[in-house]
This record gives structure tokens, C-alpha cells and sequence, in this order.
């Protein structure tokens, strides 16, 4: 039972970070593989402000420092590559990525540091503790989750967004700012990775340069496990891998095989549903 | 302007083959090694080089071997076989006569597998797999073998008595395997029962599974370094695990991992104790920190006993001859370090060697908190 909570909270962690991958992805249509650093950008803003400061203080730094870092980093490294082709643009974000890394490690040298977060406590349900922590960031999960999918739906600024991921040619026809639509996506994107940053740092209390590469990995798998571009895929993604490795991590058999067990799952959902479990076939028009 | 260049670059041509000539004729003994100087372990490499340059310069300083001053250079081999074995090749070339192999174990087997056929004497400060001094009879040792302190560390838990054990290592790391086999095996000779966890390179951030399933321990051992065991500690305090944590010397550093809600005892098993009031390691200590305004780790411990150690080893077999063959220096050195009067006080205790290469000192366990 504690093993599925635990796997719940990684879960919905890998869900957060699952959900910006997707959003850049179902407007922008690229992979923005520096998704995973900018968590690390967000927890470091949080290591340091936290020194000084409270916590909602360095959580709020932290959502303007990941934000501006993703527009900086469209602005500067995705927009000029607009019209090339994706793999220029893939190939540029793992650039971007080994940046953000190699900049961190120059700031804070290599080295992991501890970081002491306020204990949230836990509350008694049923027989069971449950960690007050897996139930907020299941919680912030799925409200982000809601908001993202009535914004999309119900504002302009959302439906600018549908219609540039639907044809960018033909919104920017219609009027939408192509450019600034997929500034607000980066923009929004990255405040989710801050987001996930904050959770992260409560499950796992320690900061190092490459801290967001693996969870990146790993968010990127959920997102197409969830059919990337889906917001609620996402989400879904990310608890059923939360779930799978700490269900493998917990049965000895299977421990030292968890992580190929994770990607195994991934390449199985591709060759059984090649969209993802909740994503969306769009027919090509010729 | 051409001549004027020309001139130039003829008188450089001059004054580097002085400078070659230079190099011939000095009295001195070349000590080489190779390390992570850059990278991801450098701060290894550094360590150990910076604990080696103390070591010679005190040397040095104090009259050197018989009036003969020695040399240490450590070329960087960014912890690869490759770049180690490179190193060694460069090192030779420019007239190495003994050396302390290689700081990082993968590094080390490639140096040690060269160096067996240049019959040239290393003592490794660092390198703890078994296999690096394995039938190798010109490969020594400063630093415990990885199974060595598996067993020891089943001496400890033992004589502490715990009645419910658990133990942590990381599957993809040799260090660590090393270490648990040994570990492993001496528990079951024991009968000592025991739960095992695990967890792998991919897999080293989050421990609450592996940390729920001990939960009920008196003492969690963690042949694990300092990094993940400071993951582990915070992982008790949020599943209200009491254990004991118990690690080998690769929990050193694991001080600066934890903070003050980690109530759990921890200790480790290492040779060398950064409080330690002992005369050697004291002195080190304060030399140290006056040198680089830093506090000494295990590593550099590790590297000034090895330059230590091939000084003593030396001095005992009456060196006079600085230009010395790197195989006959081994032949002779070899020769002092296994007898059974050598023994050398050095930061990380009494050592004293046999023909396996392998070093004998006392084990202390040094409690964190």
C-alpha cells in the first residue's frame, strides 16, 4: 500500500513534468528535451532564495526565474529555427540542455547539495498514513490539469493555441501572433517545470546540476506513453510510470530491471497504440 | 622581419634543448601517476594530487632521499581506462621511475597491466578494486580492497549486536558490488540473516521504497558513497525509520549531505579520521589546510601516505642513484616495503604490506553525528 503512495507522488511529479513536455509539443510541435533542466534552473532558484527567504517566496522566484529562462531560451535558440526542419530543432534542444547543466555546475560546482524543506507532515486515512506531500502534488496535479484544459478550450488566448498547433500558416492568416502564442506556451510550460521542481525537492531534498535529465527522461516517456500533445495523457502517463517503478523498485526480483521494465512499457504502448493511450489520431489531409 | 624571426625561433630551438638536457642531468626521482583531474570524479584526482605535492614538497624540503629530491606529476585520465593508459605511455616517455598508478579503480587496471611489463613499482593510494593488484607482483596499495571492508563491516554489526539488519548498495557501481559481495558472503558464513535493497545508476535520487522496506531495522548498511547515503538518511526521517546507518569509507563526505532533522546515528568504517588528535594525521591535517584552505578528504590522506610510503620504501633499501632503472627500483623497493621490519605511520594509520600488495592497518569507525 505505501509502496502505491509512494509511487503516486513520483507519479504525479513525473505527471507535472509530463504536462509541459505536452503543451510545448501540441502547439509548438517540438520536443523541447531542455524541459527536464529547466526543473533544475527551478530548484536551484529555490536552494538559494530559501536561504534568505520563505518558501513561498523562493517558490514564487522560482516560477519567474523558469519562466523567463524558458522565453529566453525560445526566444534565442527555438525561434530562429522556426522554419528548419524538427530534427535542427531536437538537435538544438539537447544543446540547450548541456547548457543549462554545464552553466549550473560552473555557478554550483558538481557536487549534489542537501536542501532542508519545511516536513508537510502526514494525515491518517483509514489504516494508513499518507504523507501529506503525495496528496498535495496529486492535488496541484490535477487542478493543473482542469485549469490547463479550460484554458486551452475556453480563452482566447487557448484557442489561439489550438489554432496554431492545428496550422500555423493558416492562424497566423487568421491574425493570431504565431510568435507570441508560443512564447506564452514556453512561458507557461516552464512554470509548470518550476512546479514540478517544488515537488520534486520535497520528495528528493537534495539540488545537483543534472538533477533534471533523468526525470526528464522519464516525464518525456509518460508524455508519450499518455499520447503526446493530450494534457490529460499526460497526467495519466505520469502515475502509471510513478506507479510501475515503485512497484518494480519494491519487488526485489525485479529491482535491478526497473528502469528497462519503465522504457519496456513505453516501446509496448507504441507497438500496441502507436498515439499513446489517450491520444488524439488526426487524419492528413492530402 | 623574417630574420628577425627566424633568429628567434633559433634561439628558442637552443634554449629548449638545454632545457631537455636540464632534465637529464637533475637530481632527481620521477614519481608518476594518473587521475581524474577534470570531470565529473576530479575531485578524487585533485584530492590525491594535492595530498601527493604536500607529501614531496615536505619531502623536499627536509633534504629529500640521500640529497636526492623527488618529482610528482600526475597526468589527468578523466577516470578512463583509455586516457590512463595514455597517460602511462607519456609518463614513461618522459622518464617516470616509479609511480602511484592510477587514482580511480577502472583507471588503475589498465595503468597496472602496462606497468607489470615495464616492471615498474606503483603503489595505488585510491584504486580498491580486488583485481587491480591482483597477481601483479609489482602493484602495492594504500587504501582498504573493496571486500576487505565488507568484512570488516560485518565484524562491526556483529559485535554491535543488532538483532534486525538491512542493507543498501548500488547494483551498477563496483565499488559498492565489490564491497557487498564480500559483505554478503561473510554474512552467511556468519548466519546472520539480513534484507537486501538496491538500486542502480538510473535509479539513485529516490530511496522511499527501498527505505519502507527496512523500516523496522535496528541498522542499515550502506556500502554506498556519501551522495546517496545522505539521500537514504533523509528518506528515514520521512518514513520515521530509527535505524543505524552504517557505511565503509565512501560515507565520507556524508556531513555536508544531512542537516539537522536526520536523527539517525551514523557511522562508517575508514582509515583516515579528519578529527583524529593522533600525531601523523594531525599534522597532516593543519599542513593541509594551511596549503590549499580546504579540509583534507580520505583521498588526499590516501595520496600522501602512498608518496609516504615509496619514500620510507627507499630510504630503506638505500637509494644513492637518481637515475636508477624504473625496474630496478621496483626490484629493490619492493624488496624494503614487504619486509617484515617496514612499517609505515602515516595520516591513515599504521600501514605495513605483504607480497599480495595488499595493505594491513587498523580499521576506525568514525561517527558522523
Amino acid at each position: 500500500m505505501s509502496t502505491i503512495l509512494d509511487g503516486l507522488s513520483l507519479g504525479a511529479i513525473y505527471a507535472l513534468i509530463a504536462l509541459g513536455y505536452t503543451m510545448v509539443y501540441g502547439i509548438a510541435k517540438m520536443l523541447n528535451f531542455a524541459h527536464g533542466d529547466i526543473i533544475m534552473v527551478g530548484a536551484y532558484a529555490i536552494f538559494v532564495t530559501l536561504a534568505s527567504t520563505n518558501l513561498l517566496l523562493a517558490l514564487v522566484v522560482s516560477i519567474l526565474l523558469c519562466a523567463v529562462t524558458g522565453v529566453v531560451v525560445e526566444k534565442l535558440a527555438y525561434k530562429p529555427l522556426r522554419s528548419a526542419s524538427p530534427l535542427a530543432v531536437l538537435i538544438t534542444a539537447i544543446g540547450v540542455s548541456y547548457f543549462l547543466q554545464g552553466t549550473a555546475q560552473l555557478i554550483f560546482g558538481s557536487k549534489s547539495q542537501p536542501i532542508t524543506l519545511p516536513s508537510l507532515g502526514s494525515i491518517q486515512i483509514g489504516n494508513f498514513q499518507v504523507e501529506l506531500r503525495t496528496v498535495i502534488t496529486l492535488g496541484v496535479g490535477a487542478l493543473l490539469m482542469v485549469g490547463l484544459t479550460l484554458f486551452v478550450k475556453c480563452t482566447r488566448t487557448g484557442r489561439a493555441m489550438l489554432a496554431v498547433s492545428e496550422d500555423k500558416g493558416a492562424a497566423q492568416l487568421m491574425g493570431v501572433n504565431v510568435n507570441r502564442i508560443i512564447m506564452i506556451t514556453f512561458a507557461i510550460g516552464s512554470t509548470l517545470a518550476a512546479c514540478a521542481s517544488f515537488f520534486y525537492l520535497l520528495q528528493i531534498p537534495s539540488v545537483s546540476p543534472t538533477l533534471g535529465a533523468m526525470p526528464g527522461i522519464k516525464a518525456f516517456a509518460a508524455a508519450v506513453i499518455g499520447g503526446i500533445g493530450s494534457i490529460p495523457g499526460a497526467m495519466v502517463g505520469g502515475v502509471l510510470l510513478g506507479l510501475v517503478e515503485k512497484i518494480c523498485t519494491s519487488i526485489p526480483v525485479l529491482n535491478p530491471y526497473t528502469t528497462a521494465i519503465e522504457f519496456g512499457l513505453l516501446i509496448v504502448i507504441l507497438l500496441v497504440r502507436p498515439i499513446g493511450l489517450l491520444g488524439v489520431r488526426r487524419r492528413e489531409k492530402v | 622581419m623574417k630574420k628577425v624571426l627566424s633568429l628567434l625561433l633559433a634561439a628558442l630551438l637552443i634554449v629548449t634543448c638545454f632545457v631537455g638536457c636540464g632534465k637529464e642531468t637533475a637530481n632527481e626521482i620521477f614519481i608518476g601517476a594518473t587521475g581524474p583531474l577534470t570531470g565529473d570524479a576530479s575531485s578524487y584526482g585533485n584530492s590525491v594530487n594535492n595530498g601527493a605535492m604536500l607529501a614531496v614538497e615536505e619531502i623536499n624540503a627536509a633534504g629529500g632521499l640521500n640529497g636526492i629530491n623527488l618529482k610528482f606529476e600526475m597526468k589527468d585520465d578523466k577516470a578512463t581506462a583509455g586516457d590512463a593508459a595514455t597517460g602511462y605511455d607519456s609518463l614513461m616517455d618522459e622518464g617516470m621511475q616509479i609511480s602511484l598508478g592510477s587514482v580511480t579503480s577502472g583507471s588503475c587496471e589498465s595503468f597496472a597491466a602496462k606497468s607489470v611489463e615495464d616492471n615498474l613499482f606503483f603503489i595505488t593510494p585510491s584504486a580498491s578494486a580486488a583485481n587491480v593488484i591482483e597477481n601483479r607482483p609489482n602493484a602495492f596499495r594504500v587504501c582498504f580492497g573493496d571486500p576487505d571492508q565488507g568484512v570488516l563491516a560485518v565484524d562491526e554489526l556483529e559485535k554491535a549486536g543488532y538483532k534486525k539488519i538491512g542493507a543498501i548498495y548500488d547494483s551498477s557501481d563496483d565499488y559498492s558490488s565489490g564491497i557487498y559481495e564480500a559483505f554478503k558472503a561473510a554474512m552467511a558464513e556468519k548466519k546472520i540473516t539480513y534484507i537486501e535493497q538496491s538500486f542502480d545508476a538510473e535509479n539513485k535520487k529516490d530511496f522511499s521504497t527501498q527505505v519502507e522496506a527496512l523500516k523496522d531495522c535496528d541498522a542499515i548498511f550502506l556500502p554506498i558513497y556519501y551522495t546517496e547515503a545522505g539521500l537514504i538518511a533523509k528518506a528515514c526521517v520521512a518514513k520515521g525509520c530509527t535505524a543505524v546507518l552504517f557505511g565503509c569509507d565512501g560515507l565520507d563526505g556524508v556531513a555536508d549531505q544531512i542537516d539537522a532533522t536526520v536523527t539517525n546515528k551514523i557511522s562508517y568504517i575508514t582509515p583516515f579520521d579528519v578529527n583524529s588528535t593522533d600525531e601523523v594525521p594531525a599534522k597532516f591535517v593543519a599542513a593541509y589546510k594551511a596549503k590549499y584552505n580546504e579540509t583534507p578528504d580520505q583521498f588526499a590522506a590516501d595520496g600522501y601516505d602512498a608518496i609516504y610510503a615509496i619514500y620510507e620504501a627507499m630510504k630503506a633499501a638505500n637509494i644513492t642513484d637518481a637515475d636508477i632503472e624504473a625496474s630496478e627500483l621496483c626490484e629493490a623497493v619492493k624488496k624494503a616495503i614487504t619486509d617484515a621490519s617496514f612499517k609505515l605511520d602515516g595520516a591513515t594509520g599504521e600501514m605495513k604490506w605483504d607480497a599480495s600488495g595488499a595493505c594491513t592497518k587498523v580499521p576506525q569507525i568514525v561517527e558522523v553525528n
